[in-house]
C-alpha cells in the first residue's frame, strides 16, 4: 500500500501546535472547572453581604421606627391623665426623624385625630374623619393583629408611597406612615458600586430602586426565578432577566417588615471578564499557532537546506559519483551523516567492484555449465530412447512369459490329466486283454473237444469279472473326463457363472494332485460345503493353481512335514479365504515385493518372478477383492484373500 | 456553577454575535400613569399586560421569539407622556399598550401616527379620538356611548331628575368628554343640572372648594368623574355635608381603590364599571386568580382590558402577513376572544365592551343592571 507522504513542515507544525496546544488547553480545563465555581462563590457572597448590609440597615431603620412610635403610645395613650391632643400629634410628626403623619383611628375605622407637619395642616379637615375600614391592614389588625407593618400603599395624605405601622391600644389605634420613598437613596448608594439593589415589599412589589422613579411604578417580581419559589431558603442566588436585561442576583428574605433585599449584578459585569479572559486565551491560542507554523516552516527550510545538500550528495552516489567531497556542516549529526554517507559510498564502490568480478566468474561458469547440460541432455536422450525400447522388449517379453507361463499349466494340466486317466484305462485294458485270453482258451479246449463243464463255468466267472472291471474303470475315466473338462473350459473361456466353491476348489486341487504329489505336500481343505459364489471360478482355480506352485516351489525346500491349509470362512456378502502352509517364510525386506512382477528369489532356476503377480491381478481385478500375506521366517506363510460373493463384472484381465 | 458555565457561554456567543445586531426580539412599550393618584389605574394595567406577556412566553413567545415590555411612566403629565413615546418609537416596539387617560392618549396620539406604530389604548374613552382613520385603536368606546347610556339608566330607572357633577381637569380629554356627553342627554331627557365644578387632581383646596360649592343647591345625584382616591375624597366631603346625599361615579373611579379609601362614605354609591367582578365565568375565575396570585391585587377593569389587548395585539402580530400593518390586520379580523366576552372593533379601532351599573354595598361592587 503506498504511504501518503508529506512536507516536512507539515509534520513539524503538527508536532509544535500539539505542544503548544496541550497546555492552552489543559489551563482552559483548569479554568473551567476551578477557577469558575470560585468566581461564583466570591461574587455570590459579595451580594450576600451587600445583601445582608441593606437588610440590615434597613431593619434598623424600621425597627427604631416602631421603638418611637411604641415610646410614644405608652407616653400618651397609656396615662390616663394625659389626654392626646392634636398638638401632640403635630409636635410628635414635625420631630421624627421617620413618620410622615400619625392618626388615632377610632374602632369605627373613622380618624379621629391626626398629626400632619406643618404644610399639611390646612388640609386636616378632609383627612379627620376618613374611613379606612376597609383598607387591607386595618381589616387585618381588626382581626387578630395587634400591631404591624402595611404593605406598600399610595398615601392619601401625602400622597406619597409610604408604609405604615399600626398599634392597637383598647379600642383605638395608633397609625403612623413613613413614606418609603426615602429608601431608595439606600440603593443608590450601593448600587454606585456595580450593584443593582432593591428592596421589595411581602408581594415582591420593588419599593426601592436606585432609580427613583422605578421605585413609585410598584413593579411587581415575582415572577423572576429566585423569588418564584414560595418555599425558598432565607438566601437564593440565580440569574434573572429583567427589562430586557441579564442578571445575576441574591435575594435575602428580611424578618421585619417581611420584605426581600435583592441584590444583583448586570451580567455582562462579569461576563465581561470572562469574555475578556477568553479572548486572550483565544488570542494567545491564535498566536501560538502562528508561532508554531513560522518556527516550523523556518525550521523546515533550514532542515531541507541540510537535506537537500545530503539529497545531492546521495543522487551523486547513485549516479556513481563516489569521490565527492562530504558536505560541510555546523550539526554535528548532519555532517556524521554526511561523512558517512561518503564512507558509504566508498563501501559501495568496493563492493560493486568486487560484484563486478564475481558476475563475470559466474557468467563464465553459466557458460560451462550450459554446455554441459546440453551434453547430458543429449545422453539423456538418448538413453531415455534406449529404456523406451528396453521397455517395449519387457512388455513383450513379459507377455510371452505370461503365455509361456499358461502354456505351463496348461501343461502341468495335461500332464495331471493322463496321469490320472492312465489308472483307470490301464486296468480297464489289463481286464479285457486278460478277457481276450480266457475267450481264446475256452474256443482252443471247445476246438480240442476237452471242454468240461467246469471250465466254461470258469470262463464265465472270469469273464463277468472281467467286464466288470472293464466297466467300472471306463466309468472312472469318464468321471475324470468331464471333471477336467469342466476345468479346462474354466480356464480357458473366463466364463462368469454360479458356483459352488468347495466344488471348484476339490476340483482345482483334482488338477494339481501331480504337482502335489510330486513334492509330497498333503492337503487339508476346510471349505463350507454351502457357499455360492458368482464369478469366475477358472480365475479362482489360476490363484490356486499358482499359490500351490509358489508353496511347492519355495515354502517346502528342506522338510519333510509338508503341509498347506486351505479354508474358507463367509461373512455377510465376504468370503474370507485363507491359504497357509507350515513352510519355511519369507524374509521381511522379501515381504514387501513378492507381488512385484518378476520378483524372485529363484533367478535362474526356472522362476519367472510373474506367479504372485498374476495371483495378484486376478484377486483385485477379475475377483474384485483384495490379497494379503503375513509371514516370518521359520513361522509359515498365510495369504488372505477377502473376495466378494458376488465378483465384479468385467472383462477378465489375463 | 450551571450559571456560569451559561455565562461562559453567553461570552462566547456575544463575542460571535459581536457586531450583528440582534433586533428579531418582539418588544411591546408601555405607557401609563404608574405614579401619583392615577397609579391604581395604571398599574395594575400594566399588571395585566405584564401576565399576557409573561403567558405568551411561557408558550415559547412568537414565532419563537420571546416577547419583552419596556415599560414608560407618563406620570400622568402630557409632556412626560410624549418624551416616553418618543422613547418607545425610538426602541422600535412592535406596538404600544396604553395609555390609560385620555389626556395623554390625546397628547401623544401624533407621535404613534407619525412613526406609524400602533397604540392600544387601554382605558381610554375620549370622544376627541373617535373616529379618526390612525394608529391608535382602543379596548373601549367613547365616552358619548357610556355617558348616554349612564344618564338614561338614571333618568328613566332611578328617576333622577337633577344632578350636580365634580369633574378633574388633569385629565380633561375624559372627564369633559363624560360630561358633556352626559349632560347633553340627561339635559334632552328633561333634567336638570344644578351644578357642575372642577378641580385638578393633586390640588387638594381645589378639590375641598368644588365640593362645597356642589353641596350649595340640593339635587338628586352627585357624579364625581374623577378618579378613584380623589372620588373617595369627595364622596367623604360630600356625605359628611349630606350623609344621605346620593353619589355615582363615571367608570374610571370604579377601582377597588375607590371602597378602600371611601369606606362607608362611599356605599350605596352608583359606580359605572366595565365588569363584572362577581362574574362565574371560568375563565375570568381563571384570569383572577391567576392575577391575584402574581400582583396580590385584584384586576379590576384596567387590568383585564390591558390583559385582553395584550392578548390580541400579540395573536396579530403573530398572525398577521408580511405586508399588512398591525392596525390593518386587527381592524380586518375586527373580533378578538377576551375575559368576559370578545372584543369587537368598528373600522376606526374603537372597542365596543360591556358595561355594567354597579352599586357599593358593604364594601362590595354589585352588578345592578348591564347597561
Amino acid at each position: 500500500m503506498p504511504v501518503k507522504t508529506h512536507p516536512l513542515s507539515t509534520e513539524l507544525f503538527r508536532q509544535m501546535a500539539i505542544v503548544a496546544a496541550v497546555p492552552a488547553l489543559i489551563t482552559a480545563v483548569f479554568f473551567f472547572f476551578l477557577i469558575l465555581p470560585r468566581l461564583e462563590q466570591i461574587i455570590t457572597s459579595q451580594q450576600r453581604s451587600v445583601a445582608q448590609i441593606i437588610a440590615s440597615q434597613t431593619t434598623q431603620y424600621i425597627e427604631s421606627a416602631e421603638e418611637q412610635i411604641r415610646l410614644f403610645s405608652d407616653l400618651t395613650l397609656n396615662d390616663p391623665s394625659l389626654t392626646p391632643r392634636q398638638s401632640n400629634l403635630d409636635a410628635f410628626v414635625e420631630q421624627s426623624p421617620y413618620f410622615e403623619t400619625l392618626y388615632l383611628v377610632d374602632a369605627s375605622g373613622l380618624i379621629e385625630m391626626i398629626g400632619l407637619r406643618e404644610d399639611g395642616r390646612p388640609r386636616r379637615n378632609l383627612y379627620l374623619g376618613l374611613d379606612l375600614s376597609k383598607t387591607t391592614f386595618l381589616a387585618r389588625s381588626a382581626q387578630d393583629q395587634k400591631q404591624g407593618w402595611s404593605d406598600v400603599f399610595l398615601s392619601v395624605v401625602t400622597g406619597r408611597l409610604s408604609i405604615a405601622y399600626y398599634l392597637t391600644q383598647a379600642d383605638q389605634k395608633i397609625v403612623a406612615e413613613i413614606a418609603i420613598d426615602r429608601m431608595p437613596r439606600l440603593s443608590q448608594k450601593f448600587s454606585e458600586r456595580e450593584f443593582l439593589v432593591m428592596l421589595l415589599d411581602q408581594t415582591h412589589a420593588i419599593v426601592a430602586h436606585p432609580d427613583p422613579a422605578i421605585s413609585q411604578q410598584q413593579e411587581n417580581l415575582g415572577n423572576l426565578p429566585i423569588l418564584a419559589d414560595k418555599e425558598r431558603e432565607a438566601v437564593t442566588s440565580g440569574q434573572f432577566n429583567w427589562h430586557g436585561l441579564d442578571y445575576f442576583g441574591t435575594a435575602i428574605q428580611m424578618a421585619t417588615p417581611a420584605w426581600t433585599v435583592l441584590v444583583a449584578q448586570d451580567q455582562s459585569l462579569f461576563s465581561r471578564p470572562l469574555s475578556i479572559i477568553l479572548k486572550i486565551w483565544l488570542i494567545s491560542m491564535v498566536i501560538t499557532v502562528l508561532t508554531a507554523y513560522f518556527v516550523s516552516v523556518s525550521k523546515s527550510n533550514d532542515l531541507s537546506r541540510r537535506f537537500e545538500a545530503l539529497n545531492e550528495q546521495s543522487a551523486r552516489i547513485t549516479a556513481g559519483d563516489y569521490t565527492s567531497a562530504p558536505y560541510h556542516e555546523e550539526v554535528a549529526e548532519f555532517q556524521a551523516l554526511s561523512y558517512n554517507m561518503r564512507s558509504m559510498a566508498e563501501a559501495i564502490h568496493r563492493r560493486e567492484i568486487s560484484l563486478q568480478q564475481s558476475e563475470q566468474a559466474l557468467r563464465e561458469s553459466n557458460a560451462r555449465l550450459e554446455s554441459r547440460v546440453q551434453e547430458r541432455t543429449a545422453e539423456l536422450n538418448h538413453s531415455n530412447k534406449e529404456l523406451q525400447e528396453t521397455l517395449r522388449t519387457l512388455q513383450k517379453t513379459m507377455g510371452q512369459l505370461i503365455q509361456s507361463e499358461k502354456m505351463a499349466a496348461l501343461g502341468s494340466l495335461v500332464a495331471g490329466v493322463a496321469h490320472e486317466m492312465n489308472t483307470p484305462i490301464g486296468n480297464a485294458l489289463m481286464a479285457s486283454s486278460s478277457l481276450s485270453d480266457f475267450a481264446s482258451q475256452l474256443k482252443s479246449q471247445l476246438d480240442a473237444g476237452n471242454l468240461r463243464k467246469s471250465d466254461l463255468s470258469q470262463f464265465l466267472d472270469d469273464a463277468i469279472h472281467s467286464t466288470l472291471i472293464t466297466a467300472r474303470n471306463l466309468e472312472k475315466a469318464s468321471e475324470l473326463i468331464s471333471s477336467f473338462k469342466q476345468v479346462a473350459v474354466d480356464q480357458s473361456s473366463a466364463q462368469r457363472r454360479e458356483f459352488k466353491l468347495a466344488e471348484a476348489i476339490e476340483e482345482i486341487l483334482l488338477t494339481q494332485k501331480p504337482v502335489l504329489k510330486k513334492h509330497a505336500v498333503v492337503v487339508h481343505a476346510y471349505i463350507p460345503p454351502d457357499i455360492m459364489m458368482e464369478g469366475y471360478p477358472g480365475a479362482l482355480g489360476q490363484v490356486l493353481a499358482n499359490l500351490v506352485a509358489n508353496a511347492c516351489m519355495h515354502a517346502f525346500v528342506y522338510q519333510q512335514d509338508r503341509r498347506l491349509w486351505i479354508n474358507a470362512t463367509r461373512e455377510d456378502e465376504l468370503i474370507k479365504l485363507r491359504f497357509s502352509d507350515n513352510g519355511r517364510g519369507i524374509p521381511e525386506a522379501d515381504l514387501k515385493r513378492i507381488f512385484d512382477p518378476f520378483f524372485t528369489t529363484r533367478r535362474g532356476q526356472g522362476g519367472s518372478g510373474l506367479g504372485l503377480h498374476i495371483v495378484h491381478n486376478l484377486v483385485t481385478e477379475a475377483l474384485g477383492g483384495t490379497i494379503t500375506v503375513e509371514s516370518e521366517p521359520g513361522k509359515g506363510t498365510r495369504f488372505l484373500l477377502t473376495l466378494p460373493l458376488h465378483s465384479p463384472v468385467v472383462a477378465r484381465a489375463a | 456553577m450551571k450559571v456560569f458555565r451559561s455565562l461562559l457561554m453567553l461570552g462566547l456567543l456575544s463575542m460571535g454575535m459581536a457586531g450583528c445586531e440582534d433586533n428579531s426580539a418582539i418588544t411591546l412599550g408601555f405607557l401609563g400613569g404608574l405614579s401619583g393618584r392615577a397609579t391604581d389605574l395604571g398599574g395594575t394595567a400594566r399588571n395585566g399586560m405584564q401576565l399576557a406577556v409573561e403567558e405568551v412566553n411561557a408558550k415559547g413567545g412568537i414565532h419563537g421569539k420571546s416577547v419583552e415590555m419596556i415599560i414608560k411612566d407618563d406620570k400622568q403629565d402630557p409632556e412626560t407622556a410624549r418624551q416616553a413615546t418618543q422613547e418607545l418609537v425610538r426602541a422600535g416596539v412592535n406596538a404600544i399598550i396604553g395609555p390609560v387617560t385620555s389626556t395623554i392618549a390625546v397628547s401623544v396620539a401624533d407621535i404613534v401616527n407619525d412613526a406609524g406604530i400602533l397604540m392600544l389604548g387601554v382605558t381610554v374613552t375620549t370622544n376627541e379620538l373617535s373616529d379618526i382613520n390612525d394608529q391608535f385603536i382602543r379596548m373601549l368606546s367613547p365616552t358619548s356611548v357610556y355617558a348616554d347610556t349612564f344618564a338614561r339608566y338614571l333618568f328613566s330607572d332611578r328617576k333622577i331628575h337633577s344632578y350636580a357633577v365634580i369633574y378633574d381637569l388633569g385629565n380633561r380629554a375624559y372627564t369633559e368628554s363624560w360630561v358633556s356627553d352626559f349632560s347633553r342627554r340627561f339635559k334632552a331627557l328633561g333634567g336638570i343640572e344644578t351644578a357642575a365644578e372642577t378641580f385638578t387632581s393633586g390640588d387638594t383646596d381645589s378639590l375641598m372648594l368644588s365640593a362645597q360649592k356642589v353641596l350649595a343647591q340640593p339635587c338628586d345625584m352627585v357624579i364625581l368623574v374623577a378618579n378613584s382616591v380623589d372620588a373617595a375624597m369627595l364622596a367623604k366631603l360630600v356625605r359628611e355635608a349630606k350623609p344621605d346625599q346620593a353619589l355615582s361615579t363615571s367608570e374610571w373611579a370604579g377601582t377597588e381603590r375607590l371602597i378602600e379609601l371611601g369606606g362607608r362614605y362611599v356605599e350605596g354609591a352608583l359606580v359605572q364599571q366595565y365588569l363584572d367582578r362577581e362574574s362565574q365565568d371560568a375563565d375570568f375565575q381563571n384570569f383572577r386568580e391567576a392575577f391575584v396570585r402574581r400582583f396580590n391585587q385584584e384586576p379590576g377593569f384596567a387590568g383585564m382590558l390591558a390583559y385582553n389587548g395584550t392578548h390580541l395585539v400579540l395573536k396579530s402580530i403573530q398572525e398577521k402577513g408580511p405586508d399588512q400593518t398591525l392596525r390593518d390586520y386587527i381592524l380586518d379580523k375586527s373580533v378578538f376572544p377576551g375575559i368576559q366576552g370578545p372584543t369587537r372593533f368598528n373600522k376606526f379601532g374603537d372597542a365596543s365592551a360591556k358595561t355594567y351599573v354597579t352599586e357599593i354595598r358593604e364594601g362590595r361592587f354589585k352588578v345592578i343592571k348591564q347597561l
